[in-house]
């Protein structure tokens, strides 16, 4: 049975964010249908022997986050 | 007078650094009521900075060309002592204890500060129109956005405020501010310049990197503030040498592509026609030119929508609780961005490496530069949310100013904006170099071989 393509987004933000109002829950809604229309059909390229770009690099000290 | 012009002016006592700083205020208090590119001067400390510049220069120390020349940097720079927002309110009194790895850098330069730049709200968005501080203002128009989210950066260049200015870009907000203001800017390749001590938005798409007038003075800023630094853990871990732009710099042999697939498609006819002149102009002085098929680079803006959010909500997720001091345009990205399934994130991020090696194999291979807009609009007015073309066509602000621009940071390649032309509306349109990774020399290279044979950065708008 194929996965269905991504979580329900109005269900999703319904019970994440109960008290948006309609208007912000519109907001939210437009913002998925830009993101998603176009980055779905690009997963089925991802295999799984391929590492993610942002590789963990046990060696960096790095930023520790210091402020705010 | 760009800031290459104002070093020799400096080291042949023409000028003093106290005179062009004490010049830089006056006009940026000046324009500041009309254009708000500002939001904190450091006056003390910029004529502090100045006048030991001078006295370093009568001693015969000279740190390079930034030596006594007035800068200033986005406000999400941090700034030892001196507010840093992020054009937030949530971090409207937030003070740093220590400078950003770039001040440190424009500081040991010799650089001098004389303030905080204003921008879109937390970075996140192309307007600059803030919610917080007020709207920041174009200087060819102020009744249009300067771009963003750098847009106090672009404004003070192009108004002569002050010589250079540091932007931070993640979906092209030092490119989109310099096309609208009518200046140079570079994205230099990620790593390449140190992101310790900034606000980050997206943090494997944030490139911190400077707007001026020219390609010579970005490369003099470049020079200054690149190289490797153990406190941001996606530095490079090597240096390179620095960009030297010969006199005349030699486009022969250079092979520069263009692509009418997606990269002119949606633009307006003017800007697809500067950069159609713009390559023919590059083949006459020695360089190849082909076209390349790109419409897959349409794929790479998609796994941008994906990274950025879910990144951006990430940096903010301590301070979503107070959603009333997040301005409305930026609250819903930020609430979106938290519930992208980690498992898309991790996908996203694959496929950016798939992409990068589509980008090697299917552009670098053939071409050194692709040359495209920086934008597909000129300055829209503040608060349009569509422009219409003179085809009659309809595009959406937002995409139209960042649709040509975010692929980039995805590949992480450096992009370089220079001043393209101008349009019938008398608003700058503005030429995109992109180069393979590391290679930022060739991009400033070509920049300012087109400056030199076009003059166009020469005009300045009439304020």
């Amino acid at each position: 049975m194929p996965l269905p393509p991504t979580p329900d987004w109005a269900k999703l933000t319904a019970a994440t964010y109960p008290h948006l109002s309609e208007a912000e829950r519109e907001a939210l809604t437009k913002i998925w249908a830009t993101n998603y229309q176009n980055f779905l059909p690009l997963k089925s390229l991802v295999t799984g022997e391929l590492d993610p770009d942002s590789t963990f690099d046990p060696i960096a000290s790095g930023s520790t986050g210091e402020q705010n | 007078m760009t800031l290459t012009e104002a070093a020799a002016q400096l080291r042949a006592k023409k000028v003093s650094s106290l005179e062009l700083t004490t010049q830089s205020l006056e006009r940026s208090k000046l324009l500041q009521p009309k254009l708000n590119a500002f939001l904190t001067f450091t006056e003390q400390e910029a004529l502090a900075a100045a006048k030991l510049a001078d006295e370093n220069f009568a001693k015969g120390f000279d740190l390079g060309p930034l030596q006594g020349i007035p800068v200033a940097v986005k406000d999400l720079y941090y700034t030892k002592g001196t507010r840093t927002t992020g054009g937030s309110k949530i971090f409207k009194d937030f003070v740093p204890t220590y400078d950003a790895a770039v001040v440190e850098k424009l500081k040991a330069a010799g650089a001098v500060l004389t303030g905080k730049l204003g921008m879109h709200e937390l970075a996140f968005g192309i307007t600059s129109n803030n919610a917080h501080y007020g709207p920041i203002r174009n200087a060819w128009d102020p009744t249009r956005i300067p771009g963003g989210s750098s847009g106090g950066s672009g404004v003070a260049v192009s108004a002569g405020m002050v010589f250079a200015a540091m932007g931070s870009d993640t979906g092209g907000s030092i490119r989109i501010p310099a096309s609208y203001c009518g200046t140079a800017g570079i994205k230099p390749t990620y790593g390449l310049v140190s992101r310790y001590g900034t606000m980050p938005l997206g943090f494997t798409l944030d490139h911190m990197g400077p707007l001026a007038q020219t390609s010579r003075d970005c490369a003099a800023v470049l020079n200054a503030i690149s190289g490797p630094d153990p406190r941001d853990s996606y530095s490079a871990k090597s240096s390179f040498p620095p960009i030297e732009i010969p006199a005349t710099p030699d486009l022969t042999g250079l092979r520069i592509a263009f692509s009418e697939e997606f990269l002119l498609e949606g633009v307006d006819p003017e800007i697809r026609a500067m950069v159609q002149t713009a390559v023919r102009s590059f083949h006459e002085w020695g360089a190849t030119t082909l076209e390349l098929k790109l419409g897959w680079l349409r794929d790479v803006v998609a796994i941008s929508h994906v990274i950025l959010p879910a990144e951006a909500a990430s940096v903010l997720e301590p301070h979503l609780s107070r959603r009333d001091d997040l301005g409305p345009e930026i609250r819903p990205l930020f609430e979106a961005g938290r519930l992208i399934p980690a498992v898309d994130y991790l996908q996203a991020q694959k496929l950016r490496r798939l992409y990068r090696a589509k980008a090697e194999s299917l552009l670098w291979q053939h071409c050194d530069i692709l040359i495209a807009p920086s934008t597909a609009i000129t300055a829209p007015k503040i608060g349009e949310q569509t422009v219409t073309l003179a085809s009659g066509q309809q595009l959406e602000v937002r995409t139209a100013s960042t649709l040509l621009v975010r692929a980039f940071n995805v590949l992480g390649t450096p992009a370089h904006s220079v001043v393209g032309g101008f349009h019938s509306n008398g608003l700058p349109m503005s030429l995109q170099l992109i180069a393979r990774p590391f290679a930022d020399a060739k991009v400033l290279h070509a920049g300012a071989r087109f400056e030199q044979e076009t003059g166009h950065y020469r005009m300045k708008p009439p304020i």
